[in-house]
């Protein structure tokens, strides 16, 4: 193979694995909208680096671009810009107009808004430009790797850097890296067998032999690609979610708070809303969604007749500090997915939701819970609560589509016994700021009088606040601690607003993780359905360990009205919840109760035990390995020198060996020491006769090295002559452990490696 | 280890004469004799620093006393003028021309005695002459005879009366030597031969110019391995980099150390330079080249402490050049 045909196919090799690394990042994107730019990017750059650097020279030529610096960094600039403004920016950025500032904003704020977004992303050219830009920049550096230097295996390393930063930016997104690791593990072997043969090539044309060692260099670069074959196969695996802990995310560390702050209080909107009940705010259509599976088989007519009964949640509140009812959300830019949140029962069928917004004023964005795909511009997402906002204030005429997966309601044994949360969210929605009205407390008392198990209380609250009090829709708003209190002993009227708080800080009382949250009541009915002021509905949620956020739903019907105009539990609350939850509330547990059991957790000890053992087995493994090449490689260095052809190199070659028969028992020479000074540091350690021999040896190798010539076959015999009595008496004066524990010693190991 | 072959212009031979001769006079200061003619034979200039009285001009004059060459002295002092090195052109009645009058610059050795003592301005009239071999005066080239060889002595600049050579003119001179003191067998050996000992008078040359000049040309063709070319960079390169100094080393300071080295390694018999050599004239060649960092000389580190920092950090070459 010619060395031009080589090079070509290290051009080659480069450009495929500059698209895998791209590729990496199909877990945020997708596989559709990533590899045109990506495949682009891939190509282009190593096209113009080849036509650049011409044909393969014999001289090293180096590193540098063959145009002036200035002008070749601003020809890449203006070739990448004209290539990323066609393909990803043509037709404008959802960030910022015009094509140039969007690029400008892409490159320097993509990748924050790549960390930032849920994932799978949105296909934005702002975010795409990140995995383009790294491609680019893999490509056109491992090309001038190839064009510029005799190096193996460095053109690889822009692949591999990019590689690892999608694999890192995209852990937690579903999907896998591993074929791609795979493939780049793959190409990595072919690129050394063209960059070798390349190498070859050029040092055959002009004159110079080989070191003699390609067989054993080829031999590594084996071991090596299975090593980082079979590491990325056993820890690969480990990195993917679902295997029992969740792998290290760095994007957990930029999540991006937005405080909905100067936006007006959904609850404080309630009021208001029910006094104007007809007003129009959004439209929903609702249907199954097609392709949505999660957890379940899809089953769109079981979907729509769910659709009817689900609710539609504005924004959820869990802060209270005796005054207002405030949310503790962390919201991050939306991708097209919303993650899970672990500690929930498994959810089945999606609904799908088209959104209109007519009314709605503000940044919150209704959708039902649980929304698991979008699809619209400027959506942020709160993951732990799937509540959705707004970037920018909404406007009439705005849509977006959500997909949501409704929640499983337990069965009756299962909601009888659940227990309260107790993680520090769960902590927190249980805390009480001072002044509670005695009034609260003695609703929380009589709610869940007779009732044993957590959720009974909490029933038993439903009940009493649905059954004592009255619901009216021009009842004063407010929800502070002293509303409250005026609802409970005065008025003992009031809207949803009320009794979803009273129902909260009473839970609370009760020992009860409780939230509020504000959203309609969807009508169900037509697919198509207007969602108006009086359908807002308030109600409280109770957080279970292993099933999640359960809804309650306190409000009554309101009496003066019929309950035509205004959403009430009624219009709320599913039939199928009713059911299981009032048979929940009768089924019958001693008191005291015993703690229910736990929910089944499910045991990975066959993964437990499986990563033991490949853990042992990997430790072994290493173990083993050091020590073979602790043990072989001065075994395998002294051979190669002994057996060089040219004498010169044999000389250097006895030289190295007494080195490491030197450092092997214990006598450092630093790297900066000439040979006649190593014999000077040496001799108080080898005795006379060493010091002779290894004068003598130094002798011959400082004419090896540095002089013109001098050097014969009867010289290089002397030297392994002299470097074999070094060694006897080094056997002599130093004892066998200390020999042995300077031979496995790393620094030992890795000042071998340097010799080559 | 192959050795320079004997012939009429044997360089080891004729350095270790030369040595020898200086020695008469000169006594326990093989090194900085050693050093000196290293410096004459590499084509470059000498400045010999230290204290009065530790024999820094009779070093310079047994070393030009020890040629059969014309030498000059010239006693820097604060009033001594730029034209007073290098000649004037004076106008001649009886033929009615200008004609230049030669200044004591022109002679194959200068000793320049207590260069720091005369202002910068007439230090600086050393600058071109030993650069370029010549002096210009009123527009005319004037060139020096070969070997020209300068000799410069000066005092530790924190002395009285003393100005600072200029880092310029300091970059100039191949080598700074500093005599030190002589050991305690060697001053025993001054008093005793004080009133019987050889003078700088009685010393007779032992080789012409012309055998210089092809001595000089003998040690540049010493042979140098790519490994060692690299090594001399890296240990220059390494002085530019040190945190503790203002200002590293030159690409003259390469080529001069690397000149010296090729004459060290001819002296010592060898046809090509080593690391050793390198190594042994580093701190002479590049100590003062070397600006110490304002907080590192308040703590008491020197150039020679740069240098050997350097030479202990730098990797000597132990593989063959591209394998």
């Amino acid at each position: 193979m010619t060395a031009l045909w080589s090079r070509a196919g290290s051009f080659a090799v480069v450009t495929v694995m500059a698209g895998l690394a791209g590729g990496s990042f199909h877990r945020a994107f997708g596989w559709g909208p990533l590899t045109g730019p990506v495949a682009l990017a891939a190509v282009v750059p190593v096209i113009a680096v080849a036509l650049l650097a011409g044909t393969p020279r014999r001289r090293r030529v180096p590193l540098s671009l063959s145009l002036p610096l200035p002008t070749s960094l601003l020809a890449w600039a203006a070739l990448w810009l004209g290539v990323v403004a066609v393909t990803l920016f043509w037709h404008g950025s959802p960030t910022v107009p015009g094509v140039l500032p969007a690029v400008g904003d892409g490159l320097l704020n993509g990748w924050a808004r790549l960390l930032a977004v849920t994932l799978p992303a949105p296909d934005s050219p702002d975010l795409l430009v990140v995995p383009q830009a790294l491609t680019w920049l893999a490509a056109g550096v491992g090309a001038e790797l190839v064009a510029r230097t005799r190096t193996v295996l460095l053109p690889a390393v822009p692949a591999v850097v990019v590689f690892v930063a999608g694999v890192t930016l995209t852990v937690s997104a579903p999907g896998s890296n591993l074929l791609v690791a795979a493939a780049l593990v793959a190409a990595s072997g072919l690129l050394i067998l063209c960059r070798r043969a390349e190498i070859r090539s050029l040092t055959t044309a002009s004159g110079r032999g080989g070191s003699g060692s390609s067989a054993s260099r080829a031999v590594i670069g084996v071991v090596a690609a299975v090593a980082v074959a079979a590491a990325s196969a056993l820890i690969g695996p480990l990195l993917s979610p679902g295997h029992g802990r969740d792998p290290y995310d760095i994007r957990a560390h930029r999540t991006v708070p937005l405080h909905p702050i100067s936006t007006v209080n959904p609850l404080d909107q309630v009021a208001a809303w029910l006094g104007d009940p007809g007003r129009l705010l959004f439209a929903v259509r609702a249907s199954a969604a097609q392709n949505g599976t999660q957890n379940g088989t899809p089953d769109g007519t079981q979907n729509a007749a769910q659709a009817a009964a689900q609710n539609i949640r504005l924004a959820v509140l869990d802060r209270f500090d005796g005054q207002s009812w405030t949310s503790s959300a962390r919201f991050q830019p939306a991708g097209r997915q919303v993650p899970a949140v672990a500690g929930e029962l498994p959810r089945s069928g999606e609904l799908r939701q088209d959104v209109e917004i007519d009314g709605l004023d503000g940044v919150w964005l209704p959708a039902m819970d649980r929304p698991v795909r979008l699809d619209g511009v400027g959506l942020a997402v709160d993951v732990d609560s799937g509540v959705l906002l707004s970037a920018v204030p909404v406007r009439p005429g705005r849509r977006y589509t959500v997909v949501s997966a409704p929640q499983t309601i337990p069965d009756a044994t299962v909601l009888a016994l659940s227990q309260p949360a107790t993680d520090a969210d769960a902590d927190a929605a249980r805390y009480l700021p001072p002044g509670l009205p005695d009034s609260v407390r003695e609703a929380a008392r009589r709610g869940s009088v007779g009732r044993i198990t957590p959720f009974q209380q909490a029933f038993g609250l439903e009940q009493y606040l649905r059954g004592t009090f009255s619901y009216d829709s021009l009842a004063p708003a407010g929800h502070t601690y002293g509303h409250l209190n005026y609802f409970l002993t005065r008025s003992q009227r009031g809207t949803s607003e009320q009794f979803a708080t009273v129902f909260a800080v009473a839970a609370r009382v009760l020992g009860l993780p409780s939230r509020v949250v504000v959203g309609f009541a969807f009508p169900g009915g037509p697919r198509t359905a207007d969602v108006r002021t009086g359908d807002v509905l308030v109600w409280p949620e109770i957080d279970f360990a292993g099933v999640g956020w359960l809804p309650f739903y306190p409000t009554p019907e309101e009496s003066r009205r019929g309950g035509t105009e205004v959403a009430s539990s009624a219009s709320g609350e599913s039939s199928e919840r009713a059911r299981r939850a009032e048979a929940a509330a009768a089924v019958p547990v001693q008191y005291p109760t015993a703690p229910p059991s736990a929910p089944p957790v499910v045991r990975h000890a066959p993964l437990r035990v499986y990563v033991g053992v490949i853990s042992g087995a990997v430790v072994l493994a290493c173990a083993l390995g050091y020590l073979a090449v602790a043990a072989g490689s001065p075994v395998a260095r002294r051979r190669r020198g002994r057996r060089a052809r040219i004498p010169r190199t044999r000389v250097v070659g006895a030289w190295h060996s007494t080195h490491d028969a030197l450092a092997g028992a214990g006598i450092a020479i630093p790297a900066a020491a000439t040979p006649a000074e190593t014999v000077g540091i040496a001799a108080a350690g080898i005795g006379a006769s060493g010091r002779a021999s290894l004068a003598s040896l130094a002798d011959l190798v400082t004419t090896a090295l540095f002089a013109a010539n001098g050097i014969g076959p009867a010289e290089a015999d002397k030297a392994w002559l002299h470097e074999k009595q070094v060694r006897a008496q080094l056997r002599r004066v130093v004892p066998l452990h200390r020999r042995m524990a300077g031979r496995l010693a790393p620094s030992q190991v890795i000042r071998g490696r340097r010799y080559r | 280890m192959p050795t320079s072959g004997a012939g009429p212009f044997d360089f080891a031979t004729a350095f270790q004469a030369l040595v020898d001769n200086v020695e008469l006079v000169v006594r326990g200061k093989t090194e900085a004799v050693s050093l000196a003619l290293t410096c004459l034979f590499a084509g470059g200039h000498l400045l010999i620093e230290d204290v009065p009285g530790l024999g820094k001009t009779s070093l310079a004059r047994c070393v030009a006393a020890s040629l059969d060459a014309s030498c000059h002295r010239i006693q820097f002092t604060p009033d001594l003028l730029p034209s007073d090195v290098t000649g004037v052109t004076v106008y001649r009645q009886g033929s009615g021309e200008f004609a230049f009058h030669p200044g004591p610059v022109f002679a194959h050795v200068v000793v320049a005695d207590e260069v720091n003592r005369a202002s910068p301005k007439t230090q600086s009239a050393l600058l071109e002459v030993m650069e370029e071999g010549r002096v210009t005066v009123d527009g005319q080239p004037h060139a020096v005879p070969l070997p020209f060889f300068v000799v410069a002595t000066q005092n530790p600049v924190d002395m009285d009366g003393t100005y600072a050579l200029p880092e310029a003119q300091l970059d100039r001179f191949l080598m700074r030597v500093r005599m030190g003191y002589p050991d305690r067998q060697s001053e025993v050996a001054i008093l005793r031969n004080r009133r019987s000992g050889m003078r700088v008078e009685d010393l007779s040359p032992v080789l012409s110019t012309d055998e210089v000049l092809a001595l000089v040309a003998a040690s540049a063709r010493t042979h140098v391995a790519d490994t060692v070319h690299e090594y001399v960079v890296d240990v220059v390169s390494a002085t530019r980099t040190l945190p503790r100094l203002r200002l590293g080393a030159s690409p003259r300071g390469s080529i001069a150390l690397l000149r010296a080295a090729q004459v060290r390694a001819a002296a010592a018999g060898r046809t090509f330079v080593t690391p050793d050599d390198v190594k042994a004239l580093a701190a002479s060649v590049l100590a003062h080249r070397l600006l110490v960092a304002p907080d590192a000389e308040l703590r008491g580190y020197t150039a020679e402490d740069a240098v050997r920092e350097v030479l202990e950090s730098v990797p000597v070459p132990r593989s063959l050049a591209g394998v």
